[in-house]
C-alpha cells in the first residue's frame, strides 16, 4: 500500500487520457515532466518506470501506463512515424513496445494489437520490425474468446512458417494451445539448427519449461513429440541441462529421459484444447496477468 | 577544472560567456547542478592531451548549443561527441576482472535479443522475470540467451566498473541487492528488484581508466578523484559520512560477447 501511495506515476492515474498519454510520451524522452521524476543515474526511463509498476499487479497503475503505451503506438503509426528515416522515432516506438510487452493492456488496446499482427507485414517499418514488436506483444496479450480460438492456433501456426518468427509463434501457441505448441517443437529445433548460423533455443525452451510447469501429460507429450526426432532430443535434453531442469523439475527430467514412449498420450492436442483448456483462456481472458498457466508448486 | 577559462582561452570571451550561462543552466537544475560540481571539481582531464582535448570539444560544441534542456545537451554531447573515457589510464597493478551491479530490468531492456529472429521470453509476471535472470541469464547458457551483439553501456556511456577482487570483501556472496548498489554508489530500489553482477575481464573490455567528470555525468554520488589518482570511488552510502566507498574505474562499452557469465544477486 505505502508503495502505491509514493509512487512517483499515480500522476498517470489521475490525468486526463490526452495529458496522461503526453506526460508518458515526455518522460520516456526523457523531457521535463511535473511533477519531476529522478530517473536513477544508471537506468533508461523506461527501465526505472517498469521496476516502478510491474510488479504491483493489484494496482491499476501498471494497466494504465500500458494502455496509455498502447495508445500512444497506435497513434505514431497512424501518423506514419514507424516508417524508415526517422530513428528517434522509432526508438521511440521500440521503448512503447517494451512497455506493452511488460505490461497489463486494455481490451481496446488488446484488439488493436491483434490488428496490427494480422496487417503488420504489409507495414513497412526499415530496421524496425514491426510485426515482430507487435507478435511478441501479442503473445501475453491475445484474447480469444470462445469459437475464436481455432483461428488464433491457425494463426501462430502461420507465423511459425517463417523461422524469424517461429520462436514467439511457439511462446503464443504454448499460451493457448500447448499441444499444439509441442507439435511444433521437434521442426522448429531441426530447422533452428539447420540455420545458418544456428539459432539459440535457450529461450524457447524456458518458455516451454515455464508454460509445461508440472504437468506430467504435457511432458509426456513433449517427449512423444520427439520419438521420431532422436537426433533433436538430443539437443533439446542438452538445452535443458543448461537450464538446470534436472535439479528444478526432476519429474520433467526422468519423462525427457524415458525410451520412446507411445504417441500422443493427451488424445489429440485439439481434444484437449477443446474441453480443458478453453475453460482456462475464458479465465485468462478475464484477468490476463494472474498465474492460471503457472507452473505448480 | 576551470572550464570558462579554457573557454576563453582556446575560444575567447564570447565561448566563456556561453560556457557562464550553461553553467548557470545546470546550477538552476536540480540533476544538474550535480553534474556542473562534477565539473568543477574534475582534477584529471586536463592532465593529459586526451583529456584536455575533449574539454575543447565540450567548449566547441557549447558555443553553438541551443538554449534550454541543459541537462539533456549535455547528456547527448558527450555521447555524440565522444567525450567519455578520456581520463588518464588506471593504475597498471589494479587491471584486473572487473564486475558491475545491474538491475534485472537493464538486462532485460537493453542485452536481450531484440531483432528477428528472436526467442525473447514474454514476462507474465515479475516472477517470469526472474526465472529468467536466475535460470538462463545467470548460467552456462547466458550467451544463447541475451543477444551476443547488445552493448553494456552506462547513460554517458562510459560503463562504471568495480574491482572483482574487491568483491569478496565489500559485497561477498550472499549480500542483499540492497546494500551491494549501496556499497557500489548506487541508490538502493524502492521497491526492491532483482539485480545481476556482470563480469568482465580488462583485457577483453579495456583500457581501463581514472572515471572524470564527463563520465559520471549528472551521478549523485560519484566523488571527482584527486590530481593523479589511479583510480575513482564512488560515496559508500552505508557510511553516514559518506567518506567510504569502493574503487571504480571506468571502461568503454562493449558488447555480451566479451562478458563472463553473470551472477545473479537477488531482490
Amino acid at each position: 500500500m505505502t508503495a502505491m501511495v509514493n509512487n512517483q506515476f499515480d500522476v498517470l492515474t489521475t490525468l486526463p487520457d490526452v495529458q496522461a498519454a503526453a506526460w508518458l510520451s515526455d518522460y520516456l524522452r526523457s523531457r521535463p515532466v511535473a511533477p519531476p521524476v529522478r530517473v536513477p543515474f544508471d537506468l533508461e526511463p523506461v527501465e526505472f518506470l517498469l521496476s516502478q509498476v510491474h510488479s504491483l499487479s493489484n494496482s491499476e497503475l501498471p494497466r494504465r501506463v500500458g494502455t496509455l503505451a498502447g495508445k500512444l503506438v497506435a497513434e505514431a503509426i497512424a501518423q506514419g512515424k514507424h516508417r524508415p528515416g526517422d530513428t528517434a522515432e522509432q526508438e521511440a516506438l521500440r521503448t512503447l513496445f517494451t512497455l506493452i510487452e511488460a505490461l497489463p493492456v486494455s481490451d481496446d488496446v488488446a484488439e488493436f494489437l491483434y490488428d496490427l499482427a494480422v496487417s503488420g507485414r504489409l507495414l513497412d517499418g526499415g530496421e524496425l520490425d514491426l510485426h515482430l514488436l507487435t507478435l511478441r506483444a501479442l503473445v501475453l496479450h491475445q484474447r480469444p474468446r470462445p469459437g475464436e480460438i481455432e483461428r488464433a492456433v491457425e494463426f501462430w501456426r502461420h507465423e511459425a512458417d517463417d523461422i524469424r518468427y517461429a520462436a514467439i509463434a511457439i511462446q503464443g501457441l504454448l499460451r493457448i494451445a500447448a499441444p499444439g505448441a509441442i507439435e511444433l517443437l521437434p521442426e522448429f529445433v531441426r530447422r533452428a539448427r539447420a540455420a545458418q548460423p544456428p539459432l539459440p533455443l535457450t529461450n524457447t525452451l524456458f518458455v516451454v519449461e515455464s508454460e509445461l510447469g508440472s504437468s506430467k501429460d504435457l511432458w509426456q507429450a513433449l517427449r512423444s513429440a520427439f520419438d521420431a526426432q532422436p537426433s533433436q532430443l538430443t539437443l533439446v535434453r542438452d538445452e535443458f541441462a543448461r537450464l538446470r531442469l534436472r535439479e528444478r523439475n526432476p519429474v520433467a527430467w526422468e519423462i525427457l529421459h524415458q525410451d520412446a514412449t507411445i504417441a500422443d498420450p493427451v488424445g489429440g492436442w485439439s481434444l484437449q484444447f477443446a474441453t480443458g483448456d478453453e475453460q482456462k483462456i475464458n479465465r485468462a481472458r478475464e484477468q490476463p496477468f494472474d498465474m492460471l498457466l503457472a507452473p505448480a508448486a | 577544472m576551470d572550464l570558462e577559462a579554457i573557454a576563453e582561452n582556446h575560444f575567447g570571451v564570447d565561448a566563456k560567456a556561453r560556457v557562464a550561462a550553461w553553467m548557470a543552466e545546470l546550477d538552476a537544475d536540480l540533476e544538474g547542478w550535480t553534474g556542473a560540481s562534477h565539473i568543477r571539481g574534475e582534477n584529471n582531464l586536463q592532465s593529459h592531451d586526451e583529456g584536455r582535448q575533449a574539454a575543447i570539444r565540450l567548449v566547441n560544441e557549447l558555443r553553438s548549443r541551443p538554449p534550454g534542456d541543459p541537462v539533456n545537451w549535455y547528456f547527448a554531447t558527450i555521447t555524440g561527441s565522444n567525450l567519455a573515457c578520456k581520463g588518464p589510464k588506471a593504475a597498471d597493478d589494479l587491471l584486473d576482472d572487473l564486475c558491475k551491479v545491474t538491475s534485472g530490468w537493464m538486462v532485460w531492456n537493453r542485452l536481450r535479443r531484440r531483432t528477428a529472429p528472436d526467442d525473447t521470453p514474454a514476462l507474465r509476471d515479475s516472477a517470469r522475470l526472474m526465472n529468467w535472470l536466475v535460470n538462463v541469464v545467470c548460467g552456462p547458457a547466458y550467451l544463447d540467451a541475451l543477444d551476443p551483439s547488445a552493448i553494456v553501456s552506462g547513460k554517458v556511456p562510459a560503463v562504471f566498473s568495480t574491482f572483482l577482487r574487491d568483491r569478496d570483501a565489500q559485497l561477498p556472496a550472499g549480500t542483499s541487492a540492497t546494500e551491494c548498489y549501496k556499497v557500489v554508489g548506487l541508490d538502493p530500489r524502492d521497491p526492491p528488484e532483482p539485480c545481476v553482477l556482470l563480469k568482465y575481464r580488462t583485457s577483453q573490455v579495456g583500457p581501463v581508466i581514472v572515471p572524470t567528470a564527463f563520465d559520471a555525468g549528472t551521478h549523485t554520488h560519484f566523488l571527482p578523484s584527486a590530481a593523479g589518482a589511479r583510480y575513482g570511488t564512488t560515496k559508500n552510502l552505508a557510511t553516514a559520512d559518506g567518506s567510504g566507498g569502493v574503487r571504480e574505474v571506468v571502461v568503454p562499452p562493449f558488447p555480451v560477447s566479451r562478458m563472463m557469465e553473470p551472477e545473479f544477486i537477488g531482490a
